[in-house]
């Protein structure tokens, strides 16, 4: 591929196949907890991205040359566990800038959905990074637009039952019919 | 990863343990097939792992309960989406990798990493509950969805729906605001309940 | 014991381990089943189109057109399926199809995968009328209207003939002389077809003996007969009544076709020529300097949109001026006027209407005199790119069609001593 491809796939993955948005992958690490702080909306991004890349760049070598006739079942326990240790390794990472994450954000599904996604739909491997930069870039996004819509939203003037989690769905729907417009 | 943070995190927004598994409930509700094969294999998933966690309870830390928790996940998930590729094909085509994504879906494997904590009693009847709320919230959202956006059920076309049709109920912006809306929903029954 | 973190880890490992061999042994048993499963949906579609057959069996064939996906043998012997995709259409993406076909060389059923393109050909309709037709696809025809699509389908269907003919798979249909004769005339007549090579003709009934069909090109600047007296011949005319006979096997065969005949329908066809003449005169007449004395020439032996040519002497120098009527958008005949030098490189460019209507279709770009100045100096080994017009493709080819036409014409008027 092309490296104007590659940035083709890539903004495609922000943009039109936004992960959270178009397939619903990390909603929740989007929706819990969303901090009014830039600093740890943007830590939060960059840490995903960096366990999405780092995730898809250790899992696709291992699937195309480890993962070989009866043990491409072994596929998803596998991708889990890389997914899983490289989600922690980050997370040390980030704990040395004082930022620590919630639970929901590092169990985030888009990670190894982006993995197991590169593999199904037979990217190169280069592709398969370019694709995790755009789930990652297009995860920040996600959350800063978030982050700004609920920072407008009163929780006090929103109705008993749709305070908390109902409220960030709805949000989240709104957006996504402003994303998919692309 | 203290599980007593966990604990609270779980039990004190009832609705958020539904909202963690969002994922598949938003993504195999285009079709009621979808929804049910979706939920069943959730609700299968959610049980065994919750099972074999708690078995292992004593055996483990809490430090290695969450990588635990997500190797039993993976590992049921991994079976779940064999079985269904294997005898309900085209549930399988319409689910495409949700079912593997299961196996960091935060829902089971959290669920998972506290039940190592109660007896296995206790965790079966907290996995198979939050695991029949979720069904019932993803059969319901399959319903939902096809009948109202698309004007099928299981595929089969009802004609009393052509005109009556919404259509952006079947696109992923519709399957966020009939998730939210049944959220909110159950948020009332949980009030009442307390 | 249970926080020794070495113990944890190797917990850790088994677990692992544990689930991994329970998933490797349910694989054992589910893998089957999936591998099955997967074939039946792609032996589903051939299915559609032999419902009764028995089962199928891949084959691989060396030398298939590129449009042709797969071809499957069907095991009990009634016939062939072939799946094709072609983006020959009019968007550029893939219209599938899926054709049976049984040993005798007839299509027994067809299917229509995917259509991707903005006019309907007849989705339910068109495909049907090749239900029993051999490999000359006699009894089909383009679409009006939709002929990028339609061809595009078409083609593909006799891509899935040749491929099981060149494979010795089944035998060729016959073609009716009509049929050779009709696919012949857009080939080897530049005049009549449009750049994508679909012929723009219209009928017109002879008053001479053994003639089976009649046809004056659309831009008015070429006659075409099917002539038969034992044998069928393909006979073209252009503006200056030069003419071309080929036989059914597109021999040209003009020198030895009778000169008694070649003179009757001559007479004929110069009645059906539009007369263009003195009109281009006038207009090119204005390309040139105003001293030049203009003088035609014929043009023998070339069958392409060069309508007319003109001497321009005059104290500068000598040029040559052809008008030249190719199809553009819509098929529409687009008037382009090519002057050349005496070295045969472009001394002016101009056109009628380069857009045609203009008045509904904005969609392009174009900046007229700096587009036709751009050809100015242009030879023969030119690229073509000084043609494009940005959003209008149609045109572009036409104008590229009418440059390489005077080339051609130039490179038979300038080697006689007209």
């Amino acid at each position: 591929m092309t490296f104007k491809e590659l940035i083709a796939v890539m903004f495609a993955c922000v943009l039109a196949n936004n992960f959270v948005l178009s397939n619903f992958m990390g909603i929740e690490s989007v929706g819990s907890d969303i901090s009014k702080s830039w600093r740890s909306m943007a830590f939060r991004g960059l840490y995903v991205t960096l366990a999405v890349v780092a995730s898809c760049a250790i899992t696709w070598p291992l699937d195309a040359y480890v993962l070989v006739g009866a043990a491409a079942s072994l596929r998803i326990l596998v991708f889990a566990v890389v997914v899983m240790a490289v989600s922690a390794a980050a997370g040390l990472l980030f704990k040395k800038d004082g930022s620590s994450f919630d639970l929901p954000v590092m169990l985030n599904s888009a990670v190894l959905g982006a993995c197991l996604l590169n593999v199904s739909n037979g990217y190169t491997f280069l592709a398969g990074l370019f694709c995790a930069l755009g789930v990652g870039l297009g995860y920040m996004l996600v959350t800063f637009i978030m982050a700004g819509v609920m920072g407008r939203i009163n929780m006090k003037n929103v109705p008993k039952a749709w305070r908390g989690v109902p409220i960030t769905v709805a949000a989240i729907a709104i957006v996504s019919m402003v994303l998919a417009a692309f | 990863m203290e599980n007593n943070n966990l604990k609270a995190f779980l039990s004190n927004n009832p609705v958020m343990i539904l909202f963690l598994a969002a994922c598949p409930a938003l993504a195999a509700t285009t079709n009621v097939v979808a929804g049910l094969v979706m939920a069943a294999a959730v609700f299968c998933i959610l049980v065994l792992s919750s099972l074999v966690m708690a078995l292992l309870g004593k055996v483990s830390s809490s430090y290695v309960r969450l990588p635990l928790a997500v190797v039993v996940t993976a590992g049921f998930a991994s079976m779940a989406n064999m079985l269904i590729a294997a005898f309900v094909p085209n549930a399988s085509s319409m689910l495409g990798v949700y079912v593997a994504v299961c196996a960091m879906n935060a829902m089971i494997v959290l669920k998972g990493a506290v039940a190592s904590d109660g007896g296995v009693g206790e965790s079966l009847k907290s996995a198979v509950v939050s695991g029949l709320e979720f069904a019932l919230l993803v059969v319901v959202m399959a319903i939902v969805r096809e009948v109202l956006g698309l004007g099928t059920f299981a595929g089969m076309k009802l004609s009393f729906m052509s005109t009556l049709v919404v259509p952006v109920l079947a696109k992923t912006s519709g399957s966020f605001i009939v998730f939210s809306i049944l959220l909110a929903v159950s948020n009332c029954f949980k009030k009442e309940a307390k | 014991m249970a926080n020794n973190k070495t113990i944890q880890a190797l917990l850790l490992v088994a677990v692992f381990v544990v689930m991994a061999a329970l998933v490797l042994v349910l694989n054992i048993f589910t893998a089957p089943l999936i591998e099955a499963n997967a074939q039946g949906a792609e032996l589903e579609p051939l299915y559609g189109v032999m419902p009764e057959a028995s089962g199928f069996e891949k084959l691989e064939l060396d030398g298939v057109p590129e449009t042709v996906s797969s071809v499957w043998k069907e095991n009990g012997g009634l016939g062939y399926v072939v799946r094709c995709a072609t983006n020959k259409g009019f968007t550029g993406d893939y219209i599938e199809l899926t054709v049976a076909i049984t040993v005798d060389g007839k299509i027994s059923g067809i299917s229509l995968d995917s259509y991707p393109e903005t006019k309907d050909f007849g989705q339910d309709t068109y495909p049907a009328t090749f239900m029993g037709q051999d490999s000359t696809l006699a009894g089909t025809s383009i679409v009006a209207g939709v002929t990028y699509s339609s061809s595009a389908f078409r083609n593909a269907v006799a891509d899935a003939f040749e491929a099981l003919i060149s494979n010795g798979l089944i035998k060729a249909g016959v073609k009716e002389p009509s049929q050779v004769i009709s696919e012949m005339l857009p080939v080897v007549f530049k005049t009549a077809a449009n750049p994508a090579g679909i012929a723009q003709i219209s009928e017109f009934s002879s008053a001479v003996a053994g003639v089976k069909g009649a046809w004056k090109t659309n831009n008015g600047i070429g006659v075409a007969y099917w002539y038969e007296n034992g044998d069928d011949y393909l006979v073209i005319f252009n503006s200056s009544l030069s003419y071309k006979v080929f036989d059914l096997e597109s021999n040209d065969v003009t020198s030895s076709f009778d000169a008694a005949v070649a003179e009757s329908l001559s007479s004929e066809a110069a009645g059906k020529m539009s007369k263009v003449a003195s009109k281009d005169k006038r207009k090119v007449a204005k390309l040139v300097s105003e001293d030049s004395v203009l003088e035609q020439i014929s043009v023998d032996g070339v069958f392409n949109s060069v309508a007319t040519v003109f001497r321009a002497d005059s104290a500068s120098g000598t040029y040559y001026c052809f008008t030249c009527r190719p199809y553009g958008f819509s098929n529409e005949t687009m008037v382009i006027y090519v002057v050349l030098d005496s070295n045969g490189l472009i001394y002016t460019f101009n056109a009628d209407e380069l857009i045609i209507e203009a008045e509904y279709f904005s969609a392009y770009t174009l900046e007229p005199t700096s587009y036709k100045a751009g050809f100015v100096g242009l030879g023969p080994s030119w690229s073509g790119d000084e043609a494009v017009i940005s959003g209008a493709t149609m045109t572009s080819q036409a104008v590229r069609c009418a440059i390489d036409d005077a080339f051609e014409a130039f490179g038979a008027v300038a080697g006689g001593n007209n």
